[in-house]
């Protein structure tokens, strides 16, 4: 029993051991913290990963004014023009419902639409082509945009009947690159439904 | 042979209470440990920091002295577009010196010149609840702040609270010796292309 009595006082006396080793490490820890200046301060890790760099204030390397809004132009037939006609597409299919038409124009500066004879392919289709001529050289484009447009009237198709080929028209040069330019109606033509419509380029 | 072992000898200790004053201990310095370290731990505590980016507005209000304020709103892109245009062909030098003495020469204003320009924009803002503004006051260091305070007042009395502002240390020679002024096509939040000034310090 003797033996179990020392066990049990060198246990208590380990405990207190272990304890008054904490005790005597936090108030050495605490002492030397009191001691250092602010800034040697062991940061714990946690505070490490904490710890924020604070950015500059904006305003203090540059500064940026909001501007007016660009509003985007629209390329399309101008219909505030005066002698603007449309094109009848379903007077087009009852004259001639196998026509084949091809129309390579030109559009100016002043966004005119200019086309010569040699232009136009409308081989045994001329009533046709004729129409179709007479009001397409009516149609008159804001003026943002210049070059070639191309036109196919294929009315025998059953899927696409009008191809408009927009590939060879350019942006003015005068008109500043930051100002968007998006298409808008290039066609004035009643009756055509959008499936039997195609525009490329 | 049972040996009784007496009372008297008995070293006793009560664990209970020793194991709670160590931890009462523990936990003193625990949280001392932790207060000793505030100074430190304040700067990991979440702070609305601003963001590293450039100060935008669309109104700049740069004191240049006592009796004189740079104006910059949206109309400067407009006039810095024109200069980049007309004058595209000068160095970066060169371009930025003519911008800047065209800004300098026109926006150059008043208190009672910039007080009518206020008045003027509290009116609109007033009209329009729905439009928010951002302005940035810009003061030297030096200069007595109840400047910007007479600012701040004025641009608090609208009716919608919808002139928000900030207030930035600076000089106007920040603007007059900066490394670039150039126009730039941005997006706004609203997915509107519209045309800044942006001023690289």
């Amino acid at each position: 029993m003797t033996f179990f009595k020392i066990k049990k006082v060198v246990l208590i006396r380990s405990v207190q051991a272990v304890f008054a080793a904490v005790f005597i490490m936090f108030v050495i820890r605490t002492y030397f913290w009191i001691r250092l200046p602010e800034t040697n301060i062991q940061v714990s890790y946690s505070g490490q990963e904490e710890k924020l760099i604070i950015p500059p204030r904006p305003g203090i390397k540059g500064i940026e004014i909001t501007g007016p809004q660009i509003q985007p132009l629209f390329f399309s037939v101008d219909l505030s023009r005066a002698g603007v006609h449309s094109l009848d597409f379903l007077q087009l299919q009852l004259i001639d419902p196998h026509a084949d038409v091809k129309l390579t124009c030109t559009i100016d500066e002043q966004g005119r639409l200019l086309f010569l004879q040699k232009d136009i392919l409308m081989e045994g289709h001329t009533e046709a082509g004729l129409m179709i001529q007479k009001a397409l050289k009516t149609w008159i484009y804001t003026p943002y945009k210049q070059g070639t447009i191309k036109f196919w009237f294929n009315l025998p198709s059953k899927g696409r009947k009008v191809i408009i080929d927009l590939s060879g028209l350019k942006r003015k040069d005068s008109i500043p690159r930051h100002i968007p330019i998006y298409t808008g109606q290039i066609h004035l033509i009643d009756g055509l439904e959008n499936s039997e419509l195609q525009i490329s380029g | 042979m049972f040996i009784k072992i007496s009372d008297r000898n008995k070293e006793k200790i009560e664990l209970v209470s020793l194991i709670d004053m160590i931890f009462i201990l523990l936990v003193f310095f625990l949280v001392t440990s932790f207060v000793i370290k505030l100074n430190l731990q304040e700067r990991s505590l979440y702070v609305p920091t601003p963001k590293n980016v450039l100060g935008r507005a669309q109104l700049l209000i740069q004191f240049v002295d006592e009796n004189r304020i740079f104006w910059l709103d949206e109309e400067a892109s407009t006039v810095v577009e024109s200069i980049e245009e007309n004058y595209g062909y000068l160095n970066d030098a060169s371009l930025r010196d003519r911008i800047l003495s065209n800004l300098t020469s026109n926006n150059i204003i008043s208190l009672n010149q910039m007080d009518s320009k206020i008045n003027h924009l509290i009116s609109a803002a007033n009209q329009d609840p729905f439009t928010n503004y951002f302005i940035l006051i810009r003061c030297p260091n030096e200069l007595p702040y109840f400047h910007v305070i007479d600012v701040i007042e004025k641009l608090s009395s609208t009716k919608y609270r919808n002139i928000k502002y900030g207030c930035v240390g600076g000089t106007f020679d920040d603007i007059r010796y900066c490394k670039r002024i150039y126009d730039v096509v941005e997006k706004d939040s609203k997915g509107n292309r519209r045309k800044n000034l942006r001023i690289d310090f």
